[in-house]
């Protein structure tokens, strides 16, 4: 899955797929790095402790 | 409710309510079926008949506030009165005082039950006598028994009638007794109209502020019967937390206000119905609706508005929020946070990113919120992972548009 930490507005995205206006879609035959997103196998740490922190 | 009427090989009929058989009726006999709430009629929201089966449709079940029928009815007032009505319940038994603060105008005050007083400037305290009060006695819901008056104040002269009801004068019982449960007012003159009960009128159900002038919107309505609340014409600049975390419930009628901030209006509040609403001034939505478990919808148009920074987080219940005028928006984080109930979302005009991750939306209402947007400010995200409709959503309507989509 792609992620990418906001920091102006200290929210992480993540998803499968990124559209890009450009045409560009990474995904996991494309898992090229682009504009802060990162492709990982397993969801980070950072991404994990800011879910907890934001679990209802 | 299906009825099914059948006629049997001897000449009686079978009537089946819903597939349970309710008896036989003879030939030639009328049946009459009547609904109601175990009290009063019900009035079906249609009947129609196919074939031997008669369909009753029963109306959905009430959501919104109902006055209680045993209350005596205020009387009208309009936004260009200066006068303040408020229906008070005597309860047999106990302590009944309220107290009444009037400035600057002459004003008649009918206590309701007979007896009135004029005043200029000071403080009016009255204390019911439930054996003297005409009215007829009524049952709470608690089962206390009790009598109504209404206190009707009215400005007499010309100047600027201000008011302030508050829980007692004295050190007699200075903490409760105003057993307002509706009140309406007009005060267009006032600049200082105060309803500090609002903290402590525990029972009160309603309130319609009609114009308060240049008064300050009060705050800190944590009245737990509160279910409804109005107000009209205001100059204020600003109803920061009005409703925070009040027991207010009931505001389908909506908000329209100059306010210029209406940040935390509804943060950890209890309301569920907000109807259609305006704050054309309003430059910031911060922590709107925070926490609001019980919201269920809000449509609120705010061209000025720069700010949706946590407006809605973790507003659990709210299912759908379509917002008018938000190209001025410039911060978004954590808008949609949480709202995991969400299944519909129209932010006209957005130029700015946003996350809505695990929320409801499906593949046609990402689509029509996609179409809602406005051209994208510079790079700008939008992250619909985790919707129902992520995967099959068009993303091109808002890549087009200039936006990354994250499915």
């Amino acid at each position: 899955m792609f992620y990418k930490f906001n920091n102006e507005t200290q929210e992480w995205y993540f998803g499968n797929e990124v559209h890009f206006p450009d045409g560009t879609k990474l995904n996991a035959e494309n898992k090229q790095e682009k504009d802060g997103w990162q492709w990982h196998d397993e969801p980070p740490q950072e991404f994990i402790d800011w879910q907890n922190l934001n679990e209802i | 409710m299906a009825i099914t009427i059948r006629k049997t090989p001897c000449p009686d009929v079978d009537l089946e309510i819903n597939g349970v058989n309710e008896g036989s009726f003879a030939a030639g006999s009328t049946i009459e079926l009547n609904l109601t709430d175990g009290v009063n009629p019900v009035t079906p929201d249609s009947v129609t008949v196919v074939g031997n089966v008669v369909t009753a449709q029963v109306p959905a079940a009430s959501t919104g506030w109902t006055r209680n029928p045993d209350w005596l009815p205020l009387p009208e007032i309009t936004a260009s009165d200066n006068r303040f009505v408020g229906l008070f319940l005597v309860f047999e038994g106990e302590y009944n005082q309220t107290t009444v603060l009037l400035t600057s105008a002459a004003a008649n005050v009918d206590w309701g039950d007979g007896t009135s007083v004029v005043s200029n400037g000071a403080v009016q305290t009255k204390v019911y006598d439930y054996a003297t009060i005409s009215s007829p006695v009524k049952q709470y819901y608690d089962g206390r028994n009790y009598k109504q008056v209404i206190v009707d104040v009215t400005a007499t002269g010309v100047g600027t009638l201000s008011i302030t009801i508050f829980d007692a004068n004295s050190t007699v019982n200075s903490g409760g007794a105003n057993n307002f449960v509706d009140i309406a007012l007009s005060l267009p003159n006032s600049s200082n109209m105060r309803l500090s009960v609002f903290r402590r009128m525990a029972i009160l159900e309603r309130i319609r502020l009609l114009n308060i002038g240049t008064s300050p919107v009060p705050v800190l309505m944590n009245s737990v019967m509160l279910s409804v609340f109005e107000i009209g014409a205001t100059t204020n600049t600003t109803a920061q937390s009005l409703f925070n975390s009040s027991g207010c419930v009931d505001l389908s009628g909506g908000l329209i206000a100059n306010w210029s901030s209406i940040t935390q209006l509804l943060d950890t509040s209890d309301v569920r119905f907000f109807g259609a609403s305006s704050f054309p001034n309003a430059i910031s939505m911060a922590f709107f609706a925070r926490g609001a478990d019980n919201l269920i919808s809000v449509s609120i148009d705010a061209p000025s508005n720069t700010s949706l920074s946590n407006a809605f987080n973790t507003a659990l219940n709210l299912r759908s929020i379509i917002l008018s005028g938000c190209g001025n928006v410039n911060n978004t984080g954590n808008a949609f946070l949480n709202c995991i109930s969400l299944s519909k979302l129209i932010l006209n005009g957005m130029r700015w990113g946003f996350s809505i991750a695990q929320c409801n939306l499906t593949a046609q209402a990402l689509n029509d919120l996609f179409d809602s947007l406005g051209t994208a400010s510079g790079s700008q995200t939008i992250i619909v992972t985790g919707n129902p409709g992520a995967a099959t959503c068009d993303t091109t309507i808002a890549t087009a548009k200039g936006f990354t989509v994250t499915t």
